[in-house]
């Protein structure tokens, strides 16, 4: 039997099967997770087990991932322009050094250089905005810090008094809305990693937060 | 409608239909419901000019921001549908789908359902670490739909596509459907 006519006898069954109620559909916070890659792999694997034999559930699956994918191509649009006006600048202020430097404007060419040197310091640090340090939150929670020149991708992460990692979301966004974090109450800490796309990964100062039962 | 209104409400429709486009641009491999975008975009509209009541304050939020608010919308549209027990609505291909099948010969509609039962049984019993990836295989989606949403090389998700398929093909043949079954 081809690929193809699996999936027309696959199809064929799922439509024969009809819409015998959600009461066993999987909760749409769930394929939110899925598409949006958040917790455990196995935990995915059997929400999309289920999604991709529920015709309800995979349409509900078709819209959020259209929008998930919608929003993530927008953050990669906005990465590339940021990234391109970056060199474009850095094009043309290398234009400027090389004119200054091989004319009479040596002088004035160290200290430019010396400038950039220290804004260059300032904008290696990942920034957070918000939530503030030792915040309290029940429920959602709204995460922010500020966009990092070259970032290739961002990850946030809760991490426990002992050290381990509670909670942890790969993003490309530098903000997001987390219904539900997952975690027991109590303090942690969160931080967000970037990974430049050069590779090299950079993390910011912990903020110390505190969840508390809903 | 003063002058500010008409700003503002022409402001807030490109905002919603940028995003609704990039929707749909992503959407249009799939069976994404035409209706179901369009309410998720309305309450997106509802909830954009509630927070944004002027166009300099609609036209400075980035698109990340209608990304938020669209995914949040959707959510709580699905949760209300799902609460009333109303279903989503119908794509236009389901229904020639349906009409199709409707004037097909009784007999051969029974033998196709009967096969396609089979094949369903098939992949269910297919190991749990692999089903899922057959099945959305099986759905339509290809390799590398399925790598994104794990974030898996394509390799991985090749070997795991592969051996489920020849699991199921295994299956099928034990259950009697050989190729040439299949031809007749």
């Amino acid at each position: 039997m081809t690929d193809q006519e699996l999936r027309d006898n696959y199809a064929r069954a799922i439509d024969a099967r009809g819409d015998s109620g959600r009461a066993a559909c999987v909760e749409p916070d769930a394929i939110v997770a899925l598409v949006q890659r958040e917790g455990p792999e196995a935990a995915r694997l059997a929400t999309l087990d289920h999604v991709m034999s529920c015709e309800g559930c995979r349409r509900e699956f078709d819209l959020l991932g259209a929008i998930e994918r919608a929003g993530a191509q927008n953050s990669r649009r906005g990465v590339e322009r940021i990234r391109w006006r970056r060199y474009a600048t850095v094009a043309v202020a290398a234009s400027l050094v090389l004119a200054i430097g091989l004319g009479p404007g040596r002088q004035l060419w160290v200290q430019r250089a010396s400038d950039d040197a220290i804004r260059g310091a300032s904008s290696s640090e990942v920034v957070l905005i918000a939530p503030d340090d030792g915040t309290t939150v029940t429920g959602a929670a709204v995460f922010t810090w500020r966009a990092f020149p070259g970032a290739a991708r961002y990850t946030l992460e809760m991490v426990d008094g002992g050290g381990n990692v509670r909670f942890s979301r790969q993003l490309a966004d530098t903000s997001v809305t987390v219904d539900r974090l997952g975690v027991a109450a109590g303090e942690y800490q969160w931080l967000v990693r970037v990974t430049g796309d050069d590779g090299v990964e950079r993390r910011s100062v912990p903020r110390s937060i505190r969840i508390t039962p809903q | 409608m003063t002058h500010a209104e008409d700003v503002l409400s022409t402001t807030l429709e490109a905002v919603v239909q940028r995003f609704a486009t990039m929707v749909r641009s992503v959407g249009r491999r799939h069976r994404l419901s035409e209706p179901d975008l369009d309410a998720v975009m309305q309450e997106v509209r509802i909830r954009l000019w509630r927070a944004c009541p002027t166009s300099e304050q609609l036209e400075a939020i980035g698109t990340s921001y209608v990304y938020r608010t669209a995914m949040s919308a959707a959510l709580d549209i699905l949760r209300r549908r799902r609460a009333y027990a109303a279903p989503l609505t119908d794509s236009v291909d389901e229904h020639s789908r349906l009409l199709t099948a409707g004037g097909r010969d009784a007999q051969r509609q029974l033998e196709d359902e009967e096969l396609a039962a089979r094949v369903l049984g098939a992949v269910e019993g297919i190991a749990a670490s692999r089903r899922p990836v057959v099945r959305m295989y099986l759905a339509g989606y290809d390799r590398e739909e399925i790598a994104e949403l794990f974030g898996w090389t394509e390799a991985k998700t090749r070997n795991l596509l592969y051996r489920g398929l020849a699991d199921l093909r295994a299956r099928l043949a034990d259950a009697g459907l050989t190729p040439e079954h299949s031809d007749d």
